[in-house]
């Protein structure tokens, strides 16, 4: 497979090395993926890939793994272990101070790509040199192994140009990760250097900023076909920051965020958005309320509840929410109620995509 | 007699042209003479960049000024002055800030005694817009000494913290600490994280003196954090930065801290429901009464929490809320705590 790629491509085609490729892949126990992980990597048709590997002082197999990896693809591999388990930035930045592609991605190591992700995004970026990076769609996988892919944010594949992309991260209920994106090097590193010494490569949402901080200055390729698989973990503790609260207010700080980030751009129609916003994560907090209340978490749901009033006093209007507290006054007719909030948690999922942002420019279809 | 240490005082900027001189001078004439001053401008509009390059001009040697073509905000004004420090103390002072004439001399002098501090906290005073300072009972009700960790433990229980002028750091102990200083409120409570990091490790001074002048003001970013129900959540948000910083050194003794200061944001939401409904902001009031049930489901056990129940529940009644008020004073600090147990008074 690998041969037949290096073979010289036909003669009606100019003669150009295509640039390197740089994937970024960081482990933290993930060692039963990994193999998988690689080999998309490894198989992608974009002929000219470098991966970069930092493992977080896994305790399973996973640095066993990377070793044969390396042993097989000398050229390929740059791999480095922490002993002590540190953050995700700090894994990131011996990878990034290593790099050579023109392009990157990070991966996580228990994602995969599908085997033209790189070649599809790589074109547009090669096309449009005043794009920082192409975004792409993603597959989710569950914990069954299963294959989802819900509508894509936008409903076609296009540039979008300087700050129009914002009003996404203001506006999507899930912002894009980092695997979703093949960054021009320059464009990152110089982004990373106004933003903190640290390029921002931070544990929880460090990332997302530097992608608003980028799509306030440069034109973002979006690609509305899937081409990285992300897979979902339960969470299966329910004290912590993520599966708590804590996921909701950390969308509320980086909203605050990219509000001030705007405004810094002089992006003031952006930063208006920040009613909009606030209302969207408190809309978000009433559906985890209503979603907790169908699982029977009776204190989780009205934290949730709660927390959605906190943010928004309009959510009080909110027929939902409205249901939830006559319940609590007087607590009856559950089974109804179930039902009637399951229905309303069943329709929050996104079926539409949305038009691209005035402006933009479509994309050929690959 | 040694040769006194450099210190670099850096000085960040935004449009507070107007403080701007007091503030140098207060820096300029300390009773401390080893001292390089690093300014940073984050494309001010008003008048602050040419008082910058009129001081330096005046005291050439001692300054070192930058200015930003775009307001990058107040992470990349600090940066441009980081790198730049050559001594062996530093501290971070905003422009509208003051410091007091002994500020430098006394902090100094504790910190060349006391090798095993990382840095040194001074209680602060408070400068409104009239100029009249305002003071508040200190944090500890002594100067002394706090050896690791326990400090850090103090970081995740009170929920007032110092604010970043009050603080001066061994320049050693902060650059091997900023390595790893990366979370999500950094840009807001970033200094907090790196103190509480530093307090991980190395002892802390207090000195219960206030050697400075914090100046509040309309535009205060804490007068919006307000609005915004940050003053809570922030500190909710850092608690669980904290805690995982606390346990990534095996200080499982401050990260067991976490729950109750939760508890403790919660309750914090419940004063700042009575401040709100103080200045009549009823809405506000309402919102952080909500947060504090969302925060710690418990707080609906405490008297506060009930009392405001039955205030947003009579509709604001002006007899209710009056009683209300009287019965909670305002969050300001009313006494000064004993150190931690096995602190060194100084």
């Amino acid at each position: 497979m690998q041969q037949a790629l290096m073979t010289p491509p036909p003669m009606s085609k100019p003669l150009v090395t295509p640039p390197l490729v740089s994937i970024v892949i960081y482990n933290r126990n993930h060692g039963k993926y990994l193999a998988e992980c690689f080999d998309s990597v490894l198989n992608q048709s974009h002929p000219n890939i470098e991966i970069l590997f930092a493992d977080n002082a896994s305790t399973d197999d996973s640095w066993k793994i990377a070793c044969d990896y390396t042993h097989q693809y000398p050229e390929q591999f740059f791999i480095l272990r922490n002993h002590k388990h540190s953050d995700l930035a700090s894994s990131l930045k011996s990878c990034l101070s290593n790099l050579r592609g023109k392009y990157f991605l990070i991966l996580g190591a228990d994602g995969r790509l599908d085997a033209d992700c790189i070649e599809k995004a790589v074109k547009p970026l090669e096309a449009h040199p005043d794009a920082c990076m192409a975004l792409m769609h993603r597959h989710l996988i569950a914990e069954d192994h299963s294959v989802h892919s819900e509508a894509p944010f936008y409903s076609a594949s296009c540039k979008i140009l300087p700050p129009q992309l914002t009003t996404m991260y203001l506006l999507a209920e899930v912002n894009p990760s980092i695997s979703q994106i093949l960054y021009r090097t320059t464009h990152y590193i110089g982004a990373a250097a106004m933003e903190g010494a640290d390029g921002h490569g931070t544990r929880k949402l460090g990332h997302r900023i530097l992608d608003f901080t980028l799509s306030c200055s440069y034109a973002v390729i979006y690609l509305n076909e899937p081409l990285v698989y992300q897979r979902m973990h339960a969470q299966a503790d329910h004290t912590g920051f993520a599966s708590g609260l804590g996921q909701l207010i950390a969308s509320y700080f980086l909203t605050l965020e990219f509000c001030d980030i705007a405004q810094q751009f002089g992006h003031t129609q952006v930063s208006q958005g920040w009613n909009a916003s606030v209302a969207r994560i408190a809309a978000l907090s009433l559906k985890y309320a209503a979603e907790h209340f169908v699982q029977d978490h009776m204190p989780l749901a009205k934290r949730f509840y709660y927390f959605a009033a906190a943010l928004d006093p309009a959510i009080e209007q909110h027929p939902v929410f409205q249901k939830l507290a006559q319940y609590w006054r007087d607590p009856q007719h559950k089974a109804a109620l179930i039902q009637d909030l399951n229905a309303y948690c069943l329709s929050q999922h996104r079926t539409v995509s949305h038009e691209p942002p005035t402006g933009s420019q479509l994309l050929p279809m690959h | 007699m040694k040769q006194a240490p450099l210190v670099s005082i850096i000085i960040y900027n935004y449009n507070y042209g107007r403080y701007l001189r007091e503030c140098f001078d207060s820096v300029l004439k300390q009773s401390y003479d080893s001292i390089e001053i690093l300014f940073s401008d984050n494309a001010s509009s008003d008048e602050s960049w040419e008082i910058a390059v009129e001081y330096s001009k005046r005291y050439p040697g001692k300054f070192f000024i930058a200015r930003n073509r775009n307001n990058f905000g107040q992470h990349a004004n600090q940066r441009n002055c980081y790198v730049n420090i050559r001594g062996k103390y530093f501290c971070i002072l905003g422009s509208d800030d003051v410091l007091h004439a002994d500020y430098l001399k006394n902090t100094i002098g504790l910190l060349e005694n006391h090798l095993d501090a990382g840095f040194a906290i001074v209680h602060k005073s408070t400068l409104n817009d009239a100029g009249e300072i305002i003071e508040e009972a200190p944090f500890y009700d002594q100067s002394c000494k706090i050896p690791a960790p326990k400090q850090a433990a103090v970081h995740m229980m009170a929920t007032i913290n110092a604010t970043i002028t009050q603080v001066i750091y061994r320049t050693q102990c902060a650059a091997e600490t900023t390595m790893r200083a990366t979370d999500i409120g950094t840009r807001y409570h970033g200094s907090r994280i790196l103190d509480f990091d530093i307090a991980c490790q190395h002892a802390t001074l207090y000195l219960n003196q206030a050697l400075v002048y914090h100046r509040v003001h309309g535009n205060n970013d804490g007068l919006e954090a307000t609005e915004n129900l940050m003053d809570v959540l922030g500190s909710y948000v850092m608690n669980f930065d904290f805690a995982e910083k606390a346990d990534s050194f095996g200080l499982s003794e401050v990260s067991q801290r976490l729950h109750p200061s939760i508890e403790k944001n919660a309750q914090l939401a419940l004063r700042y429901a009575v401040s709100a409904l103080r200045q009549s902001k009823h809405q506000l009031a309402k919102r952080y009464w909500h947060l504090a049930y969302a925060l710690h489901p418990d707080v609906e056990n405490l008297p506060l929490y009930q009392q405001l129940a039955h205030c947003f529940s009579h509709s604001h009644e002006p007899s209710v809320v009056a009683s209300l008020l009287q019965e909670y004073p305002t969050l300001k600090r009313q006494i000064s705590y004993a150190p931690p147990e096995g602190s060194i008074p100084l």
